[in-house]
């Protein structure tokens, strides 16, 4: 669903990305962890189209929207993405975000669809209020409704969980897991947090200095990490408290989701 | 396909750099010639005292403007009071009054011979005379006209102040007076210096003012020099060391700008309701500053149109008119130009190109007979050049649109200035979003950036609506024939030192620049606590 | 007022396209010359143009243009600016027998550059109660210790007393006019006024005794209230003559009908025009026989100083250097 191909990406003289791949079955959940500026978001912008790479090949679904003398622009692009701040549109109501990127339908067809998105985030009847008289929670879940609303190929998230209450954080994390799921959307999520990775990933990069250093499932990272950074990263750094003897004892994944963090 | 866009975008923003500050920039051509003796001069018997007293009136007039434009601000953002809400608004209105008139209105009230110390002679014949054309004169009267600058701006940041912020110092055990200066003062600098670099652009830039009270600045010293040494290029060359100043200072203002994003969710102040003494004593503060800023000085100018001859209102027509229409278009060219500008800027994604945005800002630091002349040279450098090379006759001195253009050079601060808070204050993510959902350029523009800046343009568009009803030197200079404005009445009658004749255009130039103000006005919050 | 279509203002200006009107350059305010230009298009037929700023934007701006003006004519007023103004090549010299005839030698450019229109006398005003005029004498005498804070000035950056300055360095050499300036300085009541108005009106609060002014400005105010208690005393009657100062024009060096504009100036020294144009603001005509307005001629006849007016000019930057050094501000 997902192909990157060798994309390389410099700011001016810095180089940011150099040669990635990476490529993501259908309705995977995948997720991107790393030290912050490693690239993982600007990896995410050039999906997005937000961003030109210099050179690299980029396919989504069986388009490619990068690369062979094509490019295609962010707007072209089916692509939903989710921002780390939501950039929800201020002087907009729920209804008028949400609607903002399927304005060419039809009025009828337009607010069937608004409903159906907001009963499936669980907004129901919040369609009047503006962004600013949400929640934090209620206003991230408004910005998936939306990146929804023009059924894309797949969706991307920037750090889904770190702008919320550190209490509800679990409790959102599995709810959203839940439901991209049971939307079985492709989605490609970028954080810094591995804890937010093994909660909601089915599989996950290890990202260092502009380049994917691993990809693979949980079990994968923890039991054979590829060297010894990658060892440490997973296991350290982490607000998971439990991670570590989660490795030593080779838990399963599943039954880590199952135990209550400390 | 995507550099060339790239290019064309650094292009504009280049072409619009130098149009704008071509003209200043062209003063520094100046130094090619030194009149020796003249500089010999200037050094011996001017330089020192004149920067001496440039910095005793840019602290003086700063720190007058700090103390009336952040305590008005603050009382009618904290408080409720009689007539707070008109106040709230009505406290920018002195802006419309050019500081010259103000000053010619302080004298004939404050002067030896005004009325003021006409009675206290009679009632006290030991007082003897007060000097009113004292340097603390200009300062007051400076002060009560540029104040509204700061109001306007550090209430804009009070009102983004976020109350949950300040109960975490009063539960700390804070004093009032230390989470004011330690914890509010820190969050409204920006405003506040924003304001303060208005102000002080404007100081360095008055003529007028200045030489009714026969206080010399170093503007007074360009002055001198051209009209009295017709040395315009040492006047040129003073003026270029000016721009140094206004340079330095917009550098300094941009380096300490805010980077404190506020947070959309932060939680409102309510503002308190006050009773009893406290009632009185505010509502005394705020009606008294808005009667000594605004009242009095209007009182005095409808005396005085009393006083003079009675055809003046008819030949105030077509100046009044003039006015109108030539603030309304200079405030849209320049408006549309500052706001292309910020579009530009707004993702400060190109460091070179953000250098060049305090140049642009320079034209509203210079006396505004020394961008009228520069001006003029570079237009005449304009025409020749399209004439002899492209043989295209174009006339831009002494027509509408040399007057525009004029205007754009002076004025571009001010609309950018009131256009930076509202994109700062748009998150750059929005207009990211806003394409990850399939919408191109036009509909992002129309949806998105534009209803978000929308208030900052307007704002723009009425503050230079005034400005230009109040400006006289390249008016003066560059309008086409017959193009008489209300400014340029005032100035008619106030240059042969006959201020009654000037009353009457002076009234009607400050009621038509305070229509905008109003429109414009800063409102009182809603949320209130008994 | 008639106001330029503003399509038109905007594209170009009219000189070459249509019945070309005069244009004038003026530093005389509007409300002093523009009944007069007026008078001249019911005359003549000719539409006359006039944008007024100060002498040297003006001139700066007839630099910039060139060959391009549309200006024909410059009006200033004292000399010093008119000496200005030639030497900075922007006027052309005029050959007209009716110019040479009707004003005086003394009030034209030696190059035939410029010619007054009018004349303006800087004399001493006193207060006629704490004042008597025996007491006063020359120019020169206000400087005498007996004057000690009783004199107002106008500021010197007035080239009204630049020129009266450049008239005493000229008369006394620098030295001795050194002291005369020195002297009033000592003399003042208080920093010198901004304008010739508010210092009488220093001498009617009682500030001060006695000061020096363009006669008008007391015209302008006898006008109001002929009351006053101020008096005009013309000084160096015995000597050189009250210090005078004119108001002139000339034709602009790249003017497209000098013929015209020539005519214009012949017109302005006509009888019927010296009388209007004297009497809009109470200055003297520089040609006799006309009639004056019953305050100015109330102030009786006087001496003029007869030295040519455009000595000012050459005297002007170092008149103002002068009074620098002097503290005269």
């Amino acid at each position: 669903m997902l192909k990157l191909d060798a994309i390389s990406f410099a700011y001016s003289d810095s180089p940011v990305l150099s040669g990635v791949d990476l490529s993501l079955t259908a309705g995977t959940i995948g997720a991107l962890i790393g030290p912050s500026g490693c690239g993982k978001t600007t990896l995410l912008r050039i999906i997005a189209g937000l961003e030109i790479p210099q050179s690299g090949q980029l396919a989504i679904g069986d388009q490619t929207v990068v690369g062979d003398g094509i490019y295609i622009a962010a707007e072209k692009r089916k692509v939903g993405m989710v921002f780390q701040s939501y950039a929800l549109f201020p002087h907009m109501t729920v209804q008028a975000n949400i609607e903002f990127p399927i304005q060419r339908l039809p009025v009828q067809e337009r607010q069937t669809r608004v409903k159906e998105l907001l009963s499936l985030v669980q907004l129901t009847g919040q369609e009047k209020r503006y962004p600013h008289q949400l929640s934090g929670g209620q206003q991230q879940r408004v910005a998936i409704a939306r990146a929804l609303a023009q059924q894309p190929d797949i969706l991307l998230m920037d750090e889904p969980l770190s702008n919320l209450d550190a209490k509800l954080r679990d409790q959102l994390g599995q709810d959203l897991k839940k439901l991209l799921k049971s939307l079985g959307i492709t989605t490609l999520i970028v954080t810094h947090d591995q804890h937010e990775a093994w909660q909601l990933a089915d599989e996950i990069g290890v990202m260092f200095d502009g380049n994917i250093a691993q990809w693979g499932t949980f079990d994968n990272l923890t039991q054979h990490p590829s060297s010894p950074k990658i060892r440490q990263f997973v296991m350290a750094n982490s607000t998971c408290d439990i991670c570590g003897q989660i490795v030593a004892d080779t838990h399963s994944h599943a039954q880590m989701l199952n135990k209550p963090t400390a | 396909m995507i550099v060339s866009k790239k290019l064309a975008i650094r292009m504009i923003q280049t072409g619009l750099a130098i149009f704008i500050a071509g003209p200043l920039l062209y003063l520094l051509l100046y130094w090619w010639t030194l009149d020796v003796p003249l500089w010999q001069h200037i050094i011996e018997n001017q330089f020192f005292p004149l920067i001496r007293n440039s910095i005793i009136l840019l602290v003086g007039v700063g720190f007058g403007t700090s103390v009336l434009g952040v305590g008005l601000a603050w009382l009618t953002y904290r408080y409720r009071f009689t007539g707070s809400a008109f106040l709230t608004g009505a406290l920018i209105l002195p802006l419309a009054i050019p500081a010259y008139v103000q000053g010619f209105i302080y004298l004939g009230i404050l002067d030896v011979s005004g009325p003021f110390q006409t009675y206290l002679r009679a009632m006290w014949p030991d007082v003897g005379f007060i000097n009113a054309r004292h340097p603390f004169g200009v300062i007051w009267v400076m002060s009560w006209v540029l104040y509204p600058y700061v109001y306007l701006l550090t209430r804009q940041a009070f009102s983004k102040l976020d109350r949950s912020q300040i109960e975490v110092a009063r539960l700390a055990g804070f004093s009032k007076r230390r989470i004011f200066f330690k914890l509010i003062f820190p969050m409204i600098r920006p405003g506040w210096l924003a304001g303060l670099t208005l102000v002080w652009m404007e100081t360095l830039a008055d003529f007028g003012t200045v030489s009714l009270f026969g206080f010399s600045t170093f503007t007074t010293a360009i002055y001198k020099t051209w009209f009295d040494f017709y040395s315009l290029a040492t006047a040129a060359q003073l003026s270029s060391l000016l721009m140094l100043v206004a340079f330095l200072l917009l550098w300094w203002e941009k380096r300490s700008e805010s980077h404190i994003r506020h947070d959309s969710n932060s939680t409102p102040w309510a503002a308190q309701r006050l009773t009893g003494k406290h009632r009185f004593l505010v509502s005394l503060v705020c009606w008294t500053a808005l009667g000594t800023a605004l009242i009095v000085p209007v009182i005095q100018l409808v005396y005085w149109s009393f006083q003079a001859p009675a055809h003046t209102l008819q030949t105030l027509i077509d100046p009044f008119w003039n006015s109108v229409l030539l603030a309304v278009m200079a405030a849209g060219v320049i408006t549309v130009f500052a706001y292309i500008q910020s579009l530009i800027n707004y993702r400060r994604t190109d460091p070179v190109l953000d250098r060049l945005v305090p140049l642009t800002k320079l034209g509203y630091a210079l006396p505004g007979t020394v961008v009228a002349v520069s001006t003029l040279l570079w237009f005449s450098h304009i025409e020749t050049f399209l004439s002899d090379w492209l043989h295209i006759e174009v006339y831009l001195t002494g027509t509408v649109l040399g007057l525009l253009l004029a205007y754009l050079i002076r004025f571009f601060s001010l609309a950018s200035q009131s256009l930076v808070d509202s994109f700062a204050r748009m998150e750059l993510s929005v207009n990211d979003a806003a394409r990850t959902l399939g919408a191109g350029p036009w509909k992002r523009f129309r949806q998105i950036v534009w209803p978000l800046t929308r208030p900052g343009a307007l704002a723009a568009l009425l503050l230079v609506c005034t400005e230009v009803i109040k400006e006289l030197p390249a008016t003066l200079l560059l309008r086409p024939f017959g193009w008489d404005t209300l400014a340029l009445k005032v100035y008619q009658w106030t240059n042969e030192a006959m201020w009654v004749n000037a009353a009457m255009p002076a009234l009607l130039l400050i009621i038509t620049g305070t229509l905008p103000l109003w429109l414009f006005r800063p409102r009182e919050e809603k949320n209130v606590k008994a | 007022m008639k106001r330029i279509p503003y399509f038109l203002a905007l594209t170009t200006l009219a000189s070459g396209l249509f019945a070309a009107p005069l244009v004038v350059y003026s530093e005389r305010s509007e409300q002093l010359i523009k009944p007069l230009l007026d008078r001249y298009t019911e005359v003549t037929g000719i539409d006359v143009q006039v944008l007024t700023d100060n002498a040297a934007p003006l001139v700066a701006r007839l630099q910039a243009e060139g060959k391009r003006t549309p200006a024909d004519i410059l009006i200033t007023v004292d000399a010093g600016n008119l000496w200005q103004a030639s030497q900075s090549g922007m006027l052309a010299s005029i050959d007209s027998d009716i110019l040479e005839a009707r004003v005086p030698d003394y009030l034209q450019d030696p190059d035939n550059q410029w010619f007054a229109l009018t004349v303006r006398a800087r004399t001493i005003v006193y207060h006629t109660d704490r004042v008597k005029p025996e007491q006063l004498s020359t120019y020169e005498a206000l400087a005498d210790p007996e004057w000690k804070g009783r004199l107002c000035l106008r500021t010197s950056k007035k080239v009204y007393n630049q020129s009266l300055v450049g008239s005493l360095i000229n008369r006394l050499g620098e030295d001795n006019a050194r002291a005369v300036v020195d002297g009033w300085v000592n003399n003042l009541a208080t920093a010198p006024q901004s304008s010739d108005t508010v210092a009488m009106e220093a001498l009617l609060a009682g500030q001060c005794d006695v000061t020096l002014v363009n006669t008008y400005y007391l015209g302008r105010m006898q006008k109001n209230d002929p009351t006053l208690p101020l008096a005009i005393y013309w000084p160096n009657q015995e000597t050189s003559g009250v210090h005078i100062n004119v108001s002139g024009a000339g034709v602009t060096r790249h003017s497209k009908q000098p013929e015209a504009a020539q005519a214009f100036l012949e017109w302005m020294v006509s009888d019927e025009a010296q009388q209007i144009y004297a009497s809009l603001d109470m200055e003297f005509p520089v040609v006799d026989g006309v009639a004056l307005d019953p305050i100015v001629s109330a102030w009786g006849p006087f001496k003029p100083d007869t030295r040519p007016v455009y000595k000012a000019g050459e005297f002007q930057r170092q008149a103002v250097m002068l009074m620098d050094t002097a503290g005269y501000r």
